[in-house]
């Protein structure tokens, strides 16, 4: 988990879960994201769940294979995974139900002000999607005053995937990414990829480089709340300000300057958006460019600098972004872009003064979730490969929680094209009363 | 000799009858029609008489008030006593000291020639007419403006007799001399060992709340030591400062002594300098190991002598008089920039106070205004400031605030309003709450004191409590977000999407104001103040930026601003009562309804009126940050191009 790897070097915890000598009179705040054992050894608030063993079985094997509480470490007994089967994954945690919640109430229970809980996981496989859905519909029964963020993985959607079933895992999932996550993050392979192969020159970014960047990503998302300052100090205000409305509350990130370790890009100043590199901002699907409204805006940005930046220039920045319309946004309310200023560990050289990063809800989001919509209406339409999924309890009688979740997804795409228009306050009374006509 | 004297020789000759009666007794003139006697002859024997009779009344005024016993019970006493008044006297005395010696070689010429004639002694008397009438005239003005201390030093020097015959001038410059030493010797001893040696509240700086500590019997202090003070002197002295609390000793500058001729550039740097050194003195004393070397170190020598030079110069130069007082005082400033900002870590300091008073850790006060919630909804009453501290010790307790001594030195405060509880405040008859009333107030050490005086606490205090308030209600409106997110998986209803839209308008308004609080605001004015501290090296400069940060702030809060001060205040209000309607209703009923409309209402009334002032102030150059804050609230336009249009997008019931 290369995310705890970058806490542990942002907070100055060495892989055992010591503190180092130098971080001892830091003013950060590790017990955000770890709390302290008797023996003064700092572990990770965090439980890692799996199906199969391969992917922890690596984590045990490398130096921060004591960080973790091992009993927060989960592995299916039967080891056998989910198959690539959202199903699969979704009846298997059911059937784990009782053991994995005993963790995570233990682990909640710990907990002095829980406030939220973040899962990392991947949309496209049997595991992350299935198990991940389940204990997103779990959590929000058990804790419905907690907020839950998702660091989302979106698979490549470019290349022919290996997962034939991916659309129906992606569409299952985005379902209950909309109805019981609070805010998504979206983690996009596809552009991850680009990126590392535009941007960062790499030839054939392997796995621990798109991890990398997507730690940086996910450390840099919680910085205010580790290092804490003037405001956005709990996750609701991190959020509160970038979700105006309940469902649109999927996010896409930018990071500035992308690097992976020492290299050096030259001063950048982290307040321009278009220095951002929006890591999922697929292209605008050709098929719907032209016919439906392409005047994708922003919801809202909020720009986390991190480090020392002459606050002076922040006014100027958005001064400038604004007079040359670098950014688009939304016509039906008041909207801006926001920056917070945060602090840096002190513990981590890196070659740049600054660094920003920019979460931002925009609507050309929904071009991920047309794409995704499109793929599997292709399969849909064959009926293939249902086989694996029928065999499941949930899709026993019929298939009726596919269609469910095509109509929720759709729903989605729809209020997203209809924040790009002026009358999107009107959109949900308008459709409630298309319904009662209907009716 | 004596006036009384003179005239007997002078009359002598020519007049006969005994002159004790030939001389009135106070404006002596040669009674009228007496036979011999000329017209003539008793005009010049008058003008001879005024001559004696001024000199008379130059000798009793050097009785009266130039010794150092003065009767006060004596009713023509009526100046005060004062070692200005005293030296003016002594240099009176010496101005007189040329008349004396002509009355002698006159005495003489009678004595051997008993024929001499008036004309000779009006000779030899004349060239005192002039300076004699001109002394009076400033006796005049002395007693009837009643003078006191440094005032006689602008007297002499702003009156008209510096302009007129070169001679008078030279006199009176000699006067001025004689007091103007007094001057030098308190400044000299003020200046470089912090003392203030006033006993008759002369000098034009003075003591403000001072402690009086008992003063034993008045040595004489005419007589100094060159560019110093006598062992005794300052054994006295000490024990002056000893008896009052040291560290709560303020000064100022007491305008009414402060001559004209010194700008209050200089007197205020005076004062500056002085209070340095007294500071460091006072801790030399208490302390003896910590902070030994002396303040203007071997400088002290230096400017002694500097001001003695001074001090001797027969005519007072202003001009070099700033030069040394500047100087002196970049030397104190310089050496007191290394102490405050070098060894006490002035800056730590200032990052410390911003933590707390501006919010810096935002989640310390995230935890206090949960822990605090129910504690001050309600008017406070004696115990509340006593839990509400317990509830801040929690809070920092519970985001691992380790740092004891810190955290000891701020304690909030909830002053009881007067009157009796619950009484209608001064808030448009909304209750005070112990919201409305709570402060924070700070302990400062040496010797950072002198630049956190309760002036500036207050002024931090006042920011605070304005932060804190938008603070606040960001919090709710955050937790109306966590309700609204509940809604997720429901199609919204016509009501909930008002609701919904009129919080995320609110909240965006706070939003941005907290932005731009945090980015534009406190970060900017921080950074600022801090390259300002680094760049110099001069105490008096951090001081002065210091100022100018707190008041940045002030106005960048809009907190001097009353317009925009108070709309904030109102919509702040308002988003409020918003919120706790929204967290505290179950279901909406029409009443609930009829609430949220009316909010609505004045929430739009509120912020457009708010966008209105911002872009009547934006083109006016006086004001950029109110368009900074312009900028943040109609980024993509939405204010100008719907002049705060939330009001039609509500559906009117």
């Amino acid at each position: 988990m290369e995310f705890w790897k970058q806490l542990c070097l942002e907070h100055g915890i060495s892989p055992e879960g010591i503190l180092e000598d130098f971080a001892t009179d830091g003013t950060d705040r590790k017990d955000v994201f770890f709390y302290q054992a008797d023996d003064e050894h700092y572990i990770p608030r965090a439980v890692l769940l799996d199906l199969e063993p391969r992917v922890i079985h690596s984590i045990l094997n490398s130096p921060y294979a004591n960080l973790y509480n091992p009993e927060n470490i989960y592995l299916s007994k039967h080891g056998g995974g989910a198959g690539n089967n959202w199903a699969s994954g979704y009846t298997q945690g059911d059937r784990l139900y009782e053991e994995v919640f005993d963790i995570i109430d233990r682990e909640a229970d710990g907990s002095d002000s829980l406030e939220a809980f973040v899962i990392c996981h991947s949309i496209a496989g049997g595991t992350g999607s299935g198990m991940g859905s389940y204990l997103l519909e779990k959590l929000n029964d058990r804790f419905p005053k907690k907020l839950i963020q998702t660091y989302s993985v979106f698979p490549n959607q470019v290349e022919i995937s290996d997962v034939v079933v991916q659309p129906y895992n992606s569409m299952l999932t985005l379902k209950r990414l909309t109805q019981n996550a609070d805010c998504v993050v979206i983690l996009d392979n596809t552009a991850l990829n680009r990126i590392a192969t535009e941007r960062l020159h790499l030839r054939n970014p392997d796995f621990s480089q798109i991890n990398q960047m997507v730690s940086t990503i996910m450390s840099g998302s919680t910085t205010t709340l580790r290092y804490p300052g003037y405001m956005n100090n709990d996750l609701v205000g991190l959020l509160a300000s970038l979700i105006p409305t309940p469902r649109l509350h999927f996010l896409m990130t930018g990071y500035t300057p992308l690097t992976l370790g020492t290299e050096q890009n030259g001063e950048v100043d982290p307040t321009q958006v278009s220095h951002y590199h929006p890591s999922p901002h697929p292209t605008p699907h050709p098929k719907h460019s032209g016919t439906r409204d392409s005047n994708f805006c922003y919801i809202s940005i909020l720009n986390i600098i991190q480090g020392e930046v002459d606050p002076t220039q922040v006014h100027k920045s958005l001064q400038r972004i604004r007079e040359r319309k670098l950014a688009q946004f939304i016509p039906w309310g008041p909207a801006s872009i926001q920056v917070a200023l945060s602090r840096k560990s002190p513990y981590v050289q890196t070659a740049h003064r600054v660094s920003g990063l920019m979460l931002a809800n925009h609507t050309s989001i929904v071009s991920l979730f047309e794409r995704t919509c499109e793929q599997y209406d292709k399969l849909r339409k064959r009926e293939a490969f249902l086989e694996q999924f029928r065999k499941e309890p949930i899709f026993k009688d019929n298939l009726d929680e596919l269609d469910d979740s095509r109509n929720v997804v759709q729903e989605l795409v729809d209020e997203y094209h209809a924040a790009t228009r002026p009358d999107y306050i009107t959109w949900g009374t308008q459709k409630a009363s298309k319904q009662s006509t209907k009716a | 000799m004596d006036a009384t004297v003179v005239a007997p020789y002078c009359c002598n000759q020519l007049v006969r009858p005994p002159l004790s009666w030939l001389l009135a007794s106070y404006r002596d003139l040669v009674v009228g029609g007496l036979p011999h006697l000329s017209p003539s002859e008793e005009a010049r024997l008058n003008r001879l008489c005024l001559l004696s009779s001024h000199f008379k009344r130059f000798e009793s005024f050097i009785k009266r008030h130039g010794g150092e016993c003065v009767q006060k019970d004596d009713e023509n006493v009526k100046l005060e006593d004062g070692l200005y008044l005293r030296s003016f006297c002594s240099g009176l005395d010496e101005a007189l000291s040329g008349y004396r010696k002509t009355l002698l070689v006159l005495e003489e010429d009678i004595l051997n020639d008993p024929t001499l004639t008036m004309g000779h002694i009006i000779c030899l008397t004349e060239p005192y007419q002039g300076l004699f009438v001109s002394l009076s005239g400033i006796l005049d003005k002395l007693e009837t403006g009643r003078y006191h201390g440094c005032q006689i030093l602008d007297m002499l020097q702003t009156g008209e007799w510096m302009y007129g015959q070169p001679d008078i001038q030279q006199t009176v410059q000699r006067i001025l001399f004689t007091c103007h030493r007094v001057m030098f010797d308190q400044l000299t001893t003020w200046l470089l060992n912090g003392l203030l040696l006033d006993e008759y509240g002369e000098f034009f700086l003075h003591k403000t709340n001072e402690v009086q500590a008992d003063q034993t019997n008045v040595d004489d202090e005419d007589d100094l030591g060159i560019g110093g003070i006598t062992g005794r002197q300052m054994k006295r002295a000490l024990k002056v400062i000893d008896g009052s609390d040291v560290a709560h000793d303020h000064f100022a500058i007491n305008a009414p002594m402060l001559p004209s001729y010194l700008p209050l550039r200089v007197a205020e740097k005076i004062l500056f300098a002085g209070e340095s050194v007294q500071m460091f003195e006072s801790k030399k004393q208490k302390s003896v190991a910590k902070y030994t070397d002396p303040v203007l170190g071997s400088n002290e020598e230096k400017f002694a002598k500097k001001l003695t030079e001074l001090k001797h110069q027969s005519v007072f130069s202003i001009h070099q008089f700033e030069i040394v007082v500047n100087e002196i005082r970049s030397c104190v400033a310089e050496h007191l920039w290394t102490l405050v900002v070098e060894e006490h870590k002035l800056v730590s300091e200032l990052i410390i106070l911003k933590d707390f008073y501006l919010l810096g850790r935002g989640e310390l006060f995230l935890a206090f205004i949960d822990q605090a919630q129910l504690l001050l909804q309600t008017p406070p009453n004696q115990s509340t400031e006593h839990y509400t501290n317990m509830a801040f010790k929690q809070a920092a307790h519970k985001v691992l605030f380790e740092d004891d001594d810190t955290l000891s030195r701020f304690h909030i405060t909830v002053p009881l309003k007067e009157g009796s509880p619950g009484k209608k405040g001064a808030l448009g008859g909304k209750v005070e709450t112990g919201w409305h009333l709570m402060g924070l107030s700070c302990t400062f050490h040496w010797p950072v004191h002198i630049i956190f005086t309760p002036s500036v606490a207050e002024r931090y205090n006042k920011l605070f409590k304005f932060l804190l308030a938008v603070k606040r209600v960001q919090l709710e409106l955050q937790q109306c977000w966590i309700h609204h997110m509940d809604r997720k998986n429901h199609v919204p209803s016509i009501e909930e999407t008002t609701i919904w839209q009129l919080r995320s308008h609110m909240a965006f308004l706070i939003d941005s104001i907290q932005y731009y609080l945090q980015v534009d605001v406190l970060d900017t004015q921080f950074s600022l103040l801090l390259s300002k501290i680094q760049s110099t090296r001069d105490f008096e400069a951090v001081r002065v930026a210091h100022d100018q940060f707190l008041t940045s702030l002030l106005v960048q809060c809009f907190l001097l601003t009353k317009p925009v001060h108070h709309c904030l205040m109102e919509l702040l209000d308002l988003c409020h009562s918003f919120a706790i309607l929204l967290l505290q209703t179950k279901s909406f009923e029409a009443r609930q309804r009829a609430q949220v409309d009316s909010q609505a209402q004045g929430f739009n009334h509120l912020s457009s009126l708010l966008f209105k002032i911002l872009s009547g102030a934006k083109g006016t150059q006086s004001n950029p940050h109110l368009s900074q804050l312009l900028l943040r609230l109609d980024f993509n336009k939405f204010y100008s191009l719907a002049e705060g249009a939330i009001a039609r997008l509500l559906p009117k019931k």
